[in-house]
């Protein structure tokens, strides 16, 4: 899929675990892993909601558009 | 005695009758020639038809365990929370295909032989459409189910 998820990079930066950030936005930690290892369908605006509050940034940070010829 | 009645145990008594009938058509099977001599005398039909209702009842008695098994094991699959998984669709489109057989056999035999088998294919076609429609609605719900459970 093009949608590259870089939620590890914006958890490096905020120096946030992923047990730390489950918690903090309120799903298990197995699906931010789906999440974060690029193997979600779909993204519920409340998560992104959550996910941008809790690392402080904007969904563009966490989300990018990579053409599939360019991966 | 107090007694709930819940879905776990109506299930079950599907499955309980299911099983029922798969006995029953083993007994019929094991049977055929029996009924198909007293079919013949009972209905007063041409001896010659004898020979031909016995393979066809055999060529059923396939159909119906090929459904009845797919039912059983469809119902199985939904005892232990398996609702929409492609085994089920699987499963469901057998059980409407095994019903068009039964519904291209019984037609011609109920035009030569005995009317009332004509009926018969009838319904067994009217229940291949409706097993078909469901089948779709689960193959729907499968391909839902897949988008929703990776949805975060």
């Amino acid at each position: 899929m093009p949608i590259v998820v870089n939620l590890d990079v914006m958890m490096a930066r905020r120096h946030k675990g992923a047990g730390e950030l489950a918690e903090e936005i309120g799903i298990t930690p197995a699906n931010l892993s789906i999440l974060k290892n690029n193997k979600a369908k779909a993204v519920r605006f409340s998560t992104l909601e959550a996910l941008c509050k809790a690392l402080d940034c904007q969904p563009g940070d966490i989300l990018e558009f990579v053409p599939d010829e360019n991966r | 005695m107090n007694y709930h009645w819940n879905d776990r145990k109506s299930i079950t008594l599907t499955r309980v009758v299911v099983a029922t009938a798969i006995l029953g058509s083993a007994i019929m099977t094991i049977s055929g020639p029996w009924l198909t001599r007293w079919m013949v005398t009972a209905h007063a039909l041409p001896p010659r038809t004898g020979p031909v209702l016995l393979v066809l009842g055999y060529l059923c008695a396939v159909l119906a365990f090929g459904m009845l098994f797919s039912l059983y094991k469809f119902l199985r699959r939904i005892e232990a929370g398996q609702i929409f998984v492609p085994a089920n669709v699987t499963a469901l489109r057998r059980i409407s295909w095994c019903c068009v057989g039964a519904a291209v056999l019984c037609l011609p035999a109920g035009v030569g032989i005995y009317l009332p088998f004509a009926f018969l294919g009838v319904a067994a076609a009217f229940m291949a459409l409706i097993v078909r429609v469901l089948k779709n609605a689960f193959e729907q719900a499968v391909r839902m189910k897949d988008e929703l459970d990776l949805t975060i």
